[in-house]
């Protein structure tokens, strides 16, 4: 009965699983964001400046991340709030029986 | 020479899996952070035509490489920039030569500036980035 509750295929399991797998985006996020720099740089030290076509590309590669950033922000959020209700229904739950 | 140490070089434990996130966010931080510091010197000296090595000073450039396996940035070295600054025509100058021409650093302040504001700009990228790991982990933590 409680392994079926707190199983795989509950809805806390799949909500976990969801709050995971936005940890591990965010995370990969973080890794393109500390490096979207080292591009520019070694692009700008070829040219001798740090304005042309490399660095245009490296900056549109940044914004996309801190949009990608902004939903997975999002989806967390959301996620953790599902989460948070479905544990208050479940603790509600226990209180009355 | 400024070397920063590699971040996530070891498998990290439960805990401080949590906070990797925050730690590449740091990485890329200090990364610019250093990027900031070579500019700085390099303004700085903009004018100097005498270092302690000899001959005008040379604009340096910091590295940023990637730390493998997702761990962020680092700074992979601090190198000159060996590209022969302009000469001037001064002969009242005291490091000016025989024919009365000074060489220069081969600093442009104009480009170092720009490197600066693409330097801040990934700096407060990161420093959002952590500010969202960080209200994520708060997040979390309130469950």
């Amino acid at each position: 009965m409680i392994r079926d509750l707190f199983g795989a295929s509950s809805i806390y399991s799949a909500l976990r699983a969801g709050l995971d797998r936005e940890t591990v985006r965010q995370r990969g996020i973080a890794h393109r964001v500390a490096n979207a720099q080292a591009e520019l740089a070694g692009d700008a030290a070829a040219a001798g400046t740090a304005v042309g076509p490399g660095a245009a590309a490296a900056q549109t590669d940044l914004e996309r991340s801190m949009v990608d950033l902004a939903d997975t922000q999002l989806r967390f959020d959301a996620t953790s709030v599902l989460l948070q209700k479905a544990y208050g229904q479940f603790r509600s739950a226990l209180k009355n029986d | 020479m400024t070397s920063i140490p590699p971040t996530g070089a070891t498998p990290p434990g439960p805990v401080r899996r949590l906070f990797r996130s925050l730690a590449i966010s740091a990485s890329g931080l200090i990364a610019q952070r250093v990027r900031m510091d070579t500019i700085a010197e390099n303004i700085a000296n903009a004018e100097t035509t005498r270092t302690v090595a000899g001959g005008p000073y040379q604009r340096l450039v910091a590295e940023v490489a990637p730390v493998p396996h997702g761990g962020g940035a680092r700074v992979a070295g601090i190198v000159q920039d060996t590209r022969p600054g302009p000469t001037v025509y001064d002969p009242g100058h005291p490091d000016a030569d025989a024919n009365g021409f000074v060489r220069y650093p081969n600093v442009d302040v104009t480009a170092e500036t720009v490197d600066l504001m693409v330097a801040r700009r990934a700096f407060e990228a990161n420093a959002t980035v952590f500010q969202v790991g960080r209200e994520m982990l708060r997040r979390a933590l309130d469950l």
